[in-house]
């Protein structure tokens, strides 16, 4: 077509400048998101610290698999508390979302402002966490590798945020702008 | 020889066009259940270069409709509508969106500023993504909102200013790159009288000295002054067309 000149554009840096903005001026409105995430990344690091303790009650063979499940449920209550909040999140944005459209924003820009500021969000929640988790963890006597458990916090935390955030971003990015302009929230 | 000629035909219609809207035999449908709502059912007209353009109708008589399909913000059941030659029928996501922000600019009825950022960044907004260099941006955004008589608050965020100044600020991003259209949905459903009547003037200046086309879809009677045309809508089809001129005329004969 000789058309693949004309197509409009996101840059990296306009769009994390937006979603630092937001992220900023709608803290009050977030901080949900970041609280699921906190909560959940506290409970499993502290989990994890005090597993010596809590292993000594329970039969060797089934300690591997009793750590495992806690950490499964820490994980599930994170993603599902999450994506809630991030599903709301979104849906108070559907205008805005209309609005970038109707202005030549395309979905995949949509979709990635909505996943950075999600990833962002989680790696801050990720990592208050890990400090709440640790501090709870050592407290009541607990012992551990605090730099692999940081790892280990990041990396859940991102985990959750790509996969709750997936959902809702790909949903409000395919939108036509007419459908996200339409929506009363 | 044969294959040149078929591209040709290919590439949409770019001859000098005297018309910037061509609306043919446009319908939409929808199911609401078993039953076929038709909310617009045949509609045809052009809009010329320079026009300013009302449909006016009572709500539900299909003219958001049918401003939304003239934007390419929804597409018809049957029929097309041509934009600067164009079919956007034909276009794809990425030639849709390319035209939504170098075409048409676009007004609503609530505003819908981003509200996280100042005037300056919502007017700037259009033009990022259509890749113009930042600073050249920021300077053409404040002569916009000069334009539009705001130049004392770019650096406002929506929630500080007044509905009449975010229509504003509306008005001025939706002028950022240099539309050939302006689509205006009920600019002035949520105006008081007065800034009403300012937001029209606005964009009858808009209309005569930048020559850009303006269509708006209203029920507010005091577009009637400045439109060169009017197009009355009702039950999704045309009941009439007016000049202005002749609306005029009526009155000074009565």
């Amino acid at each position: 077509m000789g058309k693949s000149e004309e197509k409009t554009v996101l840059p990296f840096g306009e769009a994390i400048y937006m979603v630092l903005h937001s992220i900023r001026l709608r803290l009050g409105r977030i901080l949900v998101v970041i609280i699921a995430i906190t909560a959940s990344i506290a409970y499993m690091v502290s989990l994890d610290l005090l597993s010596r303790i809590l292993a000594s009650s329970i039969p060797p063979n089934g300690v591997g698999i009793y750590l495992f499940l806690l950490d499964l449920t820490a994980f599930i209550v994170a993603a599902a508390g999450t994506m809630n909040s991030l599903l709301i999140m979104i849906a108070e944005r559907y205008h805005e979302i209309g609005t970038m459209k109707s202005f030549g924003a395309r979905d995949i820009h949509i979709f990635e402002l909505l996943m950075i500021e999600a990833l962002i969000l989680t790696i801050i929640g990720g990592f208050l966490g890990y400090l709440i988790g640790l501090g709870i963890g050592y407290g009541l006597g607990g012992s551990g590798d605090p730099v692999f458990l940081l790892g280990k916090a990041i990396g859940v935390a991102v985990l959750i945020g790509l996969i709750s955030a997936s959902y809702p971003s790909y949903q409000a990015a395919r939108m036509s702008p007419v459908e996200a302009l339409r929506v009363e929230v | 020889m044969v294959e040149a000629q078929v591209k040709t035909e290919l590439v949409p219609r770019r001859r000098k066009l005297e018309y910037v809207v061509e609306v043919m035999d446009v319908k939409k449908y929808y199911k609401l259940g078993k039953v076929i709502v038709k909310a617009l059912d045949g509609v045809s007209f052009n809009v010329k270069r320079s026009e300013y353009v009302s449909i006016m109708g009572p709500s539900g008589s299909g003219k958001t409709t049918l401003f939304n399909m003239i934007g390419g913000l929804d597409r018809p059941t049957a029929g097309k509508i041509y934009i600067e030659g164009v079919d956007i029928a034909m276009l794809d996501a990425y030639e849709l969106a390319w035209l939504r922000a170098n075409t048409i600019g676009y007004i609503f009825q609530t505003f819908n500023l981003i509200p996280v950022l100042t005037a300056l960044e919502n007017v700037m907004l259009p033009m990022i993504f259509v890749g113009k260099p930042y600073d050249e941006a920021v300077e053409k955004a404040k002569k916009l909102l000069e334009l539009v008589g705001l130049g004392r608050f770019i650096h406002h965020k929506p929630g500080e200013l007044s509905g009449g100044q975010q229509q504003r600020v509306a008005a001025a991003r939706a002028l950022a790159n240099d539309p050939a259209i302006i689509l205006a949905d009920e600019p002035t459903g949520n105006l008081d009288l007065v800034t009403g009547l300012k937001l029209i003037n606005l964009l009858k200046k808009i209309n005569t000295e930048q020559k850009v086309t303006v269509v708006t879809a209203t029920h507010d009677l005091k577009m009637v002054d400045v439109s060169d045309r009017i197009i009355w809508i009702r039950d999704g089809r045309i009941e009439k067309i007016e000049m202005r001129r002749d609306i005029e005329a009526e009155v000074r004969e009565e």
